[in-house]
């Protein structure tokens, strides 16, 4: 029973990150493809609150659901800090089990515990006894969950740490290493190299201080020995996981025999030179490059040195390994080395199995090279570019060409295995990657990318029609045009934002004009900004039949924009139509003709041309006009005036 | 990036690394089996308490133990089920369960604590009548007096079994006895060394955990008083001389590794992998084919971990010199590539200065530790690595602890100390073990001879095992009076170290 690794293995799909278009606005897409710069993936700007994440209230919510912290606790003020932060550490190392980790979820929930936990340690250390369902402080209950796997308490006491010293020097990474350790335990993963104790003592902490178990002791020394002695029996050593004395044994093992000879290296070295040894200073930079052989970032050439060791095995006939007995650590070192940051080593381990499978298979290991050619296609399969796309750091934004070589050779099919990835990517550089590769991928696919679009929806259709707008040229186009009456309103934004950068036509304007018929009053502004930046005059004439078509039906603010996209757009060369359509009708000649919205937009089409006659025109009509449109016709006449002035000015 | 997203990014890494050295498949089946054990144990005890143990009832339950025990003594070697306070652990997997389960497990824990036992260790399989004889011993009456001893005695005859005392978390900072924490590590180090040894060479998967406990405490012992790691070739902390070679190497490595300064996750990989790093002799008992034959059985841990990886490189390489030699498949790699691993260079100095100084049954008597030292210099560059060999010998001096010397005035002493520091690299601390005029002493007068270097000094190197002295016993004795010097210290005790005089 793991439960909670189930949970963590489908962290994914409970992502929280759903950005969305932001209304009104289209910003500019730039060449590399990447976000708009003050925009979140999909436009979303920072400081909006639509970022896909629950507003704070709510976010309290989504975390409480059933996990058994009782109510915020504590008398005085201090004491009820202290406990909000505990209830807010014991949910953020939950958040694991929902989340991954890189959700902006979780940024929000680090974010807010960061803070809380500075604010509270400026008023003096925070010190913590532990007991099975409680943390104490200053004689207080501060937190309390009786639910033992879902405890923060539970997980301190089970993995016996008895107390927590929080100083006042305590910095984010030492949060950061504490909450690895939590989430470790949360994430219930048995470590058979380490447990909660040696975690605690490599993470060496400088401003927290723990009491914890080292290992477990008799409960009455003494007592125990006297026993002992009674018994003759053999003593325990507990905190050697077991037995200390009586050793070994299972089926058939004899627990006196000592399988180590004694002659174990011998003979010694044979060095017959003496040299009187001497103090030699060994300077701390080349302790540091010494050190750093064993760092993290030396890890990926340490891997590669062992499977060139293990090459070297299986090839020797003396030894004659089998592959089979040890393909569990070739297939462990690929899934170490498929991350984005690891493409070196990864390039080279996999020149070394190519090169391994290349080779003849001795005759004591003949299945070999079936085993390695499918080592190698684990390098590309689904979970392998999934696995590389996901690991692209958040800040990542431009492609990574050995990224690209890596996926080349190591899928059969690598356009078709970067969409299937990017159909399951959620974060927004690794899809940002993602997209960059389809683009040097998909240069002669777009139709299969079409094809694809239409089949997927959400973010991954947002995705592909990113990818289709850039490559696509003049033929996709009127297919990205299309998209601005997608029934997906964030679909239609993508499509618009990349509309201004794309190859104009005909087709293309006639899909915008179709959308903007259907359009909601929000997006109207966006296509209106496109048909402008395309200087075609035939939305001029397309918009002028709208309005005396469907006049009644459209919205005065509309109106105002329609107006001002004619008036520029158009030009002097329209003055006459605006003119007429402002000229009063009948034979008493006081009333204007065709719809508000009609005149409305002649108006401010009017305001946008600098001639005499068009102020004339605005003058005449203000007089005749209903009192619903003579404020719009006011500041249609005020504008030109003022834009007049600047003209004369200049 | 802010700090945040490097928290984020932290994170993501160590649940990944996390969930790569996890043996997903192993931990399951340890728990599982482990669960099923205490239950089906619990269950017969139960079951004593209302029925003669002839009768039917015991029929599945007996074999369903049995059965269950084989598989996990397949898998583990020895299988030890140990109550802490309310927790029971089978072999370091703690059993979890839902509250009746967790009921259960202290109904369990509290059956063996009425015989004061807490813990259960099964060395070999069962038949099932043995199980049923178990469950009645367990389930009835403690004795009076010594109820675990009782206890004891009666399922002696039945199985391979032993147990234990009951037991509670030991908290860090409870006071404890500073001055034997080393050699208690030492002595659990060796218990563990020796299981590790057993389950290895009976093809069962490696565990590092228990070693790696032990090795933390050593370290933190080791800082305590560094020089207990250079003593320790010469004590006989383990009678078998295979395991104390593992030993001493690992203490010796561990004094290179702290002079390097490496990090604690890094040093304690060092401990873990020193621990193992002949255990290839299990299976091949020549020096050619013992490291590949280790890395062998060490691959039969499963999970990728940075300390596996290390380890294996380690095993594989501990024997090679220093400089690269131009190998088969090797010329295309840079220097660094070809030469050997930091942990094996680290390993090699540790190894090679072992074999040169320490006692081996039926072996001719070692080399003085000034002299080994002075050989492996020779060879520095070529066999081994010249800054750590540097370090190394920063940490001994000119005449490492466990030299024996003659002074100018022919007493003979006993070097005590390593170098200190760069003035008194050549004046160690040494105590006396024989007055000039031919007396052995009991080795507790103490002299800094950087103090007395203007008219006290080395004259020569002796030979002990010449000179009839035993390092070893002489250093155990110094740790003894030390713990001794302490107590009194501590405790106001007048009672004087009472050494026995040695004749030549």
């Amino acid at each position: 029973m793991d439960e909670q690794q189930d949970n963590l293995s489908t962290a994914t799909e409970t992502d929280l990150e759903t950005p969305v278009l932001e209304e009104g606005g289209v910003p500019p897409v730039p060449d590399d493809g990447s976000v708009p710069p003050g925009t979140d993936e999909g436009g979303v700007p920072p400081g909006t609150d639509d970022t896909g994440i629950p507003p704070p209230d709510e976010l309290d919510d989504v975390l409480s659901m059933a996990d058994g912290e009782e109510a915020q606790r504590g008398t005085s003020k201090r004491h009820q800090q202290v406990s909000g932060v505990l209830t807010q550490m014991a949910r953020v190392a939950r958040s694991f089990l929902l989340y991954d980790p890189r959700n902006k979820a979780i940024h929000h929930f680090l974010t807010s515990l960061l803070d809380n936990l500075v604010s509270c340690l400026k008023d003096g250390a925070i010190k913590l006894m532990v007991q099975p369902f409680e943390l104490w402080y200053e004689g207080e209950v501060v937190y309390l969950n009786r639910d033992r796997e879902r405890s923060l308490a539970f997980r301190f006491y089970r993995d016996g740490v008895r107390g927590l010293h929080f100083l006042p020097g305590f910095h984010w990474e030492e949060l950061a290493k504490l909450l690895e350790i939590l989430s470790i335990r949360y994430t219930g993963v048995h470590q058979h190299e380490d447990d909660v104790v040696t975690l605690l003592w490599k993470a060496n902490f400088k401003n927290l201080e723990i009491v914890a178990v080292e290992g477990f002791v008799p409960e009455d020394e003494e007592e125990d020995e006297e026993e002992d002695l009674r018994a003759l029996s053999l003593r325990f050593d507990a905190e050697a996981g077991g037995p200390g004395k009586r050793v070994g044994g299972g089926p058939g093992a004899d627990p006196e025999a000592a399988p180590l000879p004694d002659d174990v290296d011998l003979p010694p070295p044979h060095l017959p030179k003496k040299v009187k040894p001497d103090w030699v200073d060994v300077p701390v930079h080349i302790k540091a490059r010494y050190r750093s052989e064993v760092s993290a970032a030396a890890l990926p050439s340490d891997c590669l040195r062992l499977v060139r060791h293990m090459r070297r095995q299986l090839d020797d006939p003396q030894e004659r390994w089998k592959y089979g007995d040890i393909a569990h650590l070739f297939k462990e070192i690929r899934e170490f080395l498929l991350v984005s940051e690891h493409l070196g080593p990864l390039q080279r381990f996999m020149d070394i199995v190519a090169e391994m499978a290349k080779a003849e298979p001795p005759p004591w290991d003949q299945t070999r090279r079936m085993a390695l050619d499918d080592l190698l296609r684990g390098c590309g399969d689904d979970h392998a570019v999934r696995k590389l796309l996901h690991s692209i750091p958040v800040e990542e934004r431009q492609l990574d060409p050995e990224l690209l070589a890596v996926i080349k050779r190591a899928c059969a099919d690598p356009f078709n295995a970067v969409l299937d990835g990017l159909a399951k990517e959620h974060g927004s550089a690794s899809r940002a990657i993602g997209r960059q590769m389809l683009e040097e991928l998909g240069k002669e696919r777009v139709e299969e990318l079409q094809q694809r679009f239409d089949a997927v929806e959400g973010h991954v259709a947002r995705d592909l029609l990113r990818v289709i707008a850039r490559i696509g040229g003049e033929q996709a186009a009127p297919f990205v045009a299309r998209q601005c009456s997608h029934e997906d309103i964030e679909i239609q934004g993508e499509a618009m934002r990349h509309l201004k950068a794309m190859p104009y036509s005909g087709q293309v304007g006639r899909a915008i004009f179709e959308a903007f018929k259907t359009a909601e009053s929000e997006r109207r502004t966006a296509l209106l900004d496109i048909m402008k930046h395309t200087g075609d005059r035939r939305f001029v004439d397309n918009l002028a039949r709208l309005l005396e078509k469907q006049g009644s039906s459209i919205s005065s603010s509309d109106a105002v924009q329609i107006g001002r996209l004619m008036g520029q757009l158009g030009g002097e060369r329209y003055l006459e139509q605006w003119q007429a359509w402002l000229t009063p009708k009948g034979w008493i000649r006081k009333h204007l003709g065709g719809s508000a919205a009609q005149q409305i937009a002649a108006a401010v089409a009017l305001s946008e041309i600098p001639v005499e006659l068009a102020e004339k025109t605005l003058r005449g009509a203000l007089k005749v006009a209903d009192t619903a449109v003579q404020p719009f016709i006011g500041r249609a006449l005020s504008h030109h005036r003022s834009a007049g002035a600047g003209k004369e000015a200049s | 990036m802010s700090t945040v997203d490097q928290m984020q990014q932290g994170l993501e890494k160590a649940l990944q690394a996390a969930a790569q050295a996890d043996d997903r498949e192993l931990a399951g089946r340890v728990r599982e089996d482990g669960r099923r054990l205490v239950f089906i144990l619990l269950g017969l005890l139960r079951t004593s308490r209302l029925h003669d143990k002839d009768n039917a009832a015991f029929e599945t339950p007996s074999k369903e133990f049995a059965t269950t025990l084989n598989a996990l003594l397949d898998l583990l070697g020895a299988v030890h089920v140990v109550c802490v306070e309310d927790q029971i652990y089978v072999n370091d997997i703690r059993l979890r369960g839902n509250p009746r389960e967790q009921q259960m497990i202290e109904a369990f824990v509290q059956e063996l604590a009425r015989h004061r036992v807490g813990g259960i260790s099964f060395h070999g399989a069962l038949q099932p009548d043995a199980v049923r004889e178990i469950a009645q011993a367990v389930a009835g009456k403690p004795g009076d007096e010594s109820p675990r001893a009782a206890l004891e005695h009666k399922l002696s005859g039945l199985g391979d079994i032993a147990l234990s005392g009951t037991h509670r978390f030991r908290i860090g900072g409870e006071p404890t006895q500073q001055r034997k924490d080393y050699e208690e590590a030492m002595k659990r180090g060796a218990s563990v060394v020796a299981e590790a040894v057993q389950n290895l060479a009976a093809d069962r998967i490696p565990n590092p955990l228990p070693i790696r406990r032990v090795v933390i405490d050593m370290v933190t012992s080791l800082r305590e008083d560094p020089v207990d790691g250079s003593l320790e070739p010469f004590r006989q902390t383990t009678g078998r001389a295979g395991e104390q070679h593992l030993l001493s190497v690992t203490s010796l490595a561990l004094t290179i590794g702290e002079a390097l300064e490496l990090p604690e996750g890094a040093i304690s990989d060092l401990g873990v992998a020193a621990m193992l790093h002949d255990i290839g002799y299990t299976k091949v008992p020549d020096r050619t084919g013992h490291c590949a034959a280790g890395a062998r059985l060490l691959l039969r841990q499963r999970g990728f971990h940075e300390a596996k990886i290390r380890r294996l490189l380690m095993v594989l390489e501990h024997h090679d010199p220093y400089a690269p030699r131009d190998e088969e498949g090797t010329s295309g790699l840079r220097r660094s590539e070809r030469m050997p691993c930091l942990f094996a260079r680290i390993l090699r100095i540790a190894n090679d200065y072992d074999l040169l100084v320490s006692p081996r049954p039926g072996q001719p008597p070692p080399m003085s530790p000034s002299m080994a030292l002075a050989h492996m210099w020779s060879a520095r560059e070529t066999e081994y690595d010249p800054n750590l060999l540097a370090l190394f010998a920063q940490v001994l001096g000119l005449f490492p602890p466990g030299t024996l010397l003659e002074l100018t005035d022919g007493r003979w002493v006993l070097s005590v100390s390593g170098a200190r520091d760069k003035e008194r690299f050549s004046w160690p601390l040494v105590r006396v073990v024989r007055e000039a005029d031919g007396t052995f002493s009991d080795a507790t007068e103490e002299i800094d001879l950087y103090e007395t270097r203007t008219h006290l000094r080395p004259a020569r190197i002796l030979d002990p095992s010449k000179m009839g002295v035993d390092v070893g016993k002489q250093v155990s004795r110094r740790k003894a009076r030390d713990e001794e010097g302490g107590a009194d210290e501590e405790g106001g005790a007048d009672e004087e170290g009472g050494a026995d005089e040695e004749s030549k």
